[in-house]
Formats: C-alpha cells, sequence, structure tokens
C-alpha cells in the first residue's frame, strides 16, 4: 500500500475543515473494508486519510420518541444486523446487512461507509430508501436530504467540499407494513448480482395504500421501481396484478453486463424476486392481523 | 503542493506514530507508519506468526484476531486504528492450564490438516462463541463464511465448533 498522511480530527467541525482544505486529496476512512482493499491495489491513492475513529458519539442506534431511530454514520455494520431494535421494527433492514461481507468484515463495515461508497449494489440502500430513510450531512451547515437523492452514480454520492455523512433517520414503521429484502449472489462473501426490496401495507378492505419497490445492482443508483409501485397503488393485489408489477419491474431496470452476471440475467431476478417479495407482503397481511 | 502551510514537509517522520496496544495481555508500545496494517505490526515487530496472512483482502480469514473481543480481519485495519485496543492472536489464547477448549476441539475432532488456516478459524470460533456459546449448525456456517479452508471440506471444522460449544456450556475453562 502507498504510504499517505494520516489525519485523525476529534471532533466533527474539525473533520469538516479538513475535508473542505484537502478536498480532492483527502479519503475518509470509517471502517477501512472496501477502500483498505482499494488502496492494496492501487485502485485508489489518497495523499491524505482522514480517520473518524475518533470522533465522538458517531456510533449509536437511537430509537425516537415518535417511534422512528437514528443510526451514526460510524454505527458497525454487525451491530445493525444484531440489534433487537432494528430486529424488531425493520426485520429487512437487519437482514440486508448481515447479508454483507464475514462476521469480521461487518465487525469493521459501517453503515455510513457502505452507502458513501456510492455502489449500485450497496446492500444497504434498497431497504432503507424502501423504508423512507433520510441522511442528515454534516458540514459548515447541517443539511437532510432523501436517501434517495443522496446516489448520484456509480461512486457518485452527494457530498459537497467539506461534507460528510454524519447520521441515517428512518421513519417509524407505519402499521400493518411488510418489508422484504432478497439478495442474489455468487457466493457468500461476494456483492449482490441483483437486490431487491419492498414494503407495503394494505387497508383492511384489502387495498394496498403504501408501496415502495427498490433495485439494487441494476442502474448506475439504487432505483425506485416507480412505475411498479403505480400498479399496486390503491389497488386489491392478485397473482396476475403481481405479475404485472414484477415485469414492470424489470423493465424498469437499467442492467449491465458484467462479471456476476449479464443484463438477461439480471432483469429475470429482478422479476423473479419481486414476484416473490410481493407475494410473501400479501401473504403476511392477509395472515397477520 | 503549495501554499498550505502545515503540511508542507510530507517526511519520512511526519508518517510515523506512536501507538499503544495491548496484545495478548502485554502492553505494547510501537512507532508505526500510517500505511502499516495491525496483521504486519503483529507478525513484524511483535513476531506473532501465528497470525497468517493469506488474500491480504479480508476474503480467507486466515488473519483474523480479536480486537476488544470481536473477530476482525487484522489485515484491513491500519494499525494507527488498533491504538488503543486490546489484541488477542492465536498465541495468546492458551493458559497454563493447557490449551483453550476451542484448540482442545479442533485437536480431537482432527479439524486440522495444513495448519494454515486455522489460527484464524479458531480466534474466529472463539469470537462467535463468546457470543453466543448457543449458536446452531446454520449459525456456526454462517459465522465462519468468513474463513476459508482448502483443505478439509468444513466437516470436521463444523463438528470442531460443535464440540466447542458443547465445552462452553457445560463450563469448562474459558
Amino acid at each position: 500500500m502507498k504510504s499517505f498522511k494520516y489525519l485523525c480530527p476529534k471532533s466533527v467541525g474539525e473533520l469538516s475543515k479538513i475535508l473542505y482544505r484537502y478536498d480532492g486529496k483527502a479519503r475518509v476512512l470509517a471502517g477501512g473494508t472496501d477502500i483498505l482493499v482499494m488502496m492494496k491495489q492501487g485502485k485508489l491513492q489518497p495523499e491524505y486519510v482522514v480517520s473518524l475513529q475518533a470522533i465522538p458519539n458517531l456510533a449509536y442506534i437511537r430509537e425516537q420518541k415518535n417511534g422512528g431511530i437514528k443510526i451514526g454514520a460510524m454505527t458497525r455494520l454487525r451491530e445493525i444486523e444484531a440489534s433487537s431494535i432494528i430486529q424488531t421494527k425493520y426485520p429487512l433492514l437487519s437482514k440486508a446487512a448481515g447479508w454483507i461481507g464475514s462476521r469480521q468484515v461487518r465487525w469493521r463495515a459501517t453503515c455510513g461507509g457502505n452507502l458513501c461508497n456510492g455502489a449500485p449494489s450497496a446492500d444497504l440502500a434498497p431497504p432503507l430508501i424502501c423504508l423512507g430513510a433520510k441522511v442528515i450531512i454534516g458540514g459548515r451547515a447541517k443539511r437532510t436530504l432523501p436517501l434517495e437523492k443522496f446516489f448520484l452514480g456509480p461512486g457518485q454520492v452527494g457530498l459537497r467540499r467539506g461534507e460528510f455523512l454524519q447520521e441515517l433517520v428512518i421513519p417509524p414503521p407505519l402499521p400493518r407494513t411488510y418489508g422484504i429484502y432478497l439478495k442474489f449472489t455468487r457466493s457468500a462473501m461476494d456483492i449482490a448480482v441483483v437486490g431487491v426490496a419492498a414494503t407495503a401495507s394494505f387497508k383492511e378492505e384489502g387495498e394496498c395504500n403504501h408501496l415502495r419497490i427498490c433495485l439494487g445492482a441494476v442502474a448506475p443508483t439504487p432505483l425506485r421501481a416507480v412505475e411498479a409501485e403505480k400498479i399496486g397503488l390503491g389497488k386489491r393485489w392478485d397473482e396476475e396484478r403481481i405479475l404485472v408489477m414484477a415485469r414492470m419491474a424489470s423493465e424498469e431496470a437499467k442492467p449491465i453486463d458484467d462479471v456476476r452476471g449479464t443484463i438477461y440475467l439480471r432483469r429475470h431476478l429482478v422479476e423473479v424476486f419481486t414476484k416473490r417479495i410481493l407475494s410473501e407482503c400479501l401473504e403476511q397481511a392477509q395472515t397477520k392481523p | 503542493m503549495s501554499g498550505a502551510g502545515a503540511d508542507k514537509t510530507l517526511t519520512e517522520e511526519a508518517f510515523m506514530h506512536m501507538i499503544k496496544l495491548k496484545v495478548n495481555g502485554y502492553v505494547q508500545e510501537l512507532v508505526v507508519k500510517p500505511h502499516q496494517t495491525l496483521l504486519e505490526v503483529l507478525r513484524g515487530p511483535l513476531e506473532l506468526t501465528g497470525v497468517k496472512e493469506g488474500c491480504g483482502l479480508g476474503e480467507c480469514g486466515a488473519c483474523t484476531v480479536l480486537m476488544d473481543g470481536k473477530p476482525v480481519n487484522s489485515c484491513l485495519v491500519l494499525a494507527l486504528e488498533a491504538d488503543g485496543s486490546e489484541i488477542l492472536t492465536i498465541e495468546g489464547l492458551a493458559r497454563a492450564g493447557g490449551l483453550h477448549y476451542v484448540q482442545k476441539a479442533f485437536v480431537k475432532e482432527g479439524a486440522i490438516q495444513c495448519g494454515f488456516c486455522t489460527p484464524g478459524m479458531v480466534m474466529a470460533t472463539v469470537g462467535l462463541l463468546q457470543e453466543n456459546p448457543n449458536s446452531s449448525q446454520e449459525e456456526i456456517k454462517e459465522g465462519l463464511r468468513g474463513n476459508l479452508c482448502r483443505c478439509t471440506g468444513y466437516v470436521k471444522i463444523i463438528k470442531a465448533v460443535e464440540a466447542a460449544a458443547e465445552m462452553m456450556r457445560e463450563g469448562e475453562q474459558t
């Protein structure tokens, strides 16, 4: 690994100043499980590495009065996976965290790092987008952004000069909402070939009154399948409608061919997974009161 | 680089940092470079060569150590980031009374062939069982999916972990 200058700010204010000053030359080090690999392979050679580990209060899972939660950017994936609060309120999120890498990786890797890498395959993104998560961005002035708007392209996220991801805010789960995340990989340790998440809820009479579908690894950014959502919203679902929605999601995907899979395989997987997830949501709604 | 005041000289000295680690119970003070990994420091100056370097990319788990009780890939932790933490390697596992129960179980079940993955496998197992001594076979497989073994086919390793879990539940040495 090529050497670099290691900076270790003690506060978010100091961090912001450093990032502003060394814009373009500095990389933020959170858990390091991705960027150290890239640095070892020579794909990344930053002049400055800015560690977040000495900054207090960046790692936490806090329940809010309104029933939602806040997650600090330095919270380790293993903690998200094992948190009883998250397992109860947002089971799809804890599952997605648990599917990343190995346990050794998850004890280092952080939720902030998973999102700031800007990978289209980031496992946390589809569930978090379905859950309506927002990111709190620190810097000279704090600002809030829906997570959906945070991703700009492969490896690119909506952080301006001097800014960093500080916190995730997840709104309280809607009553009678069911959510699932499925991921297709070649092996246990690999990144997603395709990831699909959805959350849905239904009125007593059976009409769907909330639906979000988000696809991972099939577009330059995590992608909401908005047209598929339109087909399901406000309607009662049957097998036929679910199939139409799944086909629409597959059409909305903009996948590429790469070593992990072809365009054809990815579109097919989106359809199969979307169908499976939506059927499961409906079944849960019908069986669980 | 111009005009940026304090950082005008990136000399070798600017790259040196002092860290303090507690390794296998002993406090160690070391001078490290920013790009040195915990693995390099353990195997180099500290001569703990039981910690193996396999892939160096966090995929094989041969370099697994416990950092503040949690299993991590020491090849993906900068030595600087480990400053102030407590590290346990395979060398620190056995006590005066003999081998650790996970080591005993691996020996008893014959869960070792060439032995290269064994230190990492044992440390990952210790981490796993400390977190949940009642791990099911599925949980054991999930917990060890970051540790590759190219010899055994894993059957005996999983048996050994189950045996170790049983010893742990029966309250053998910890």
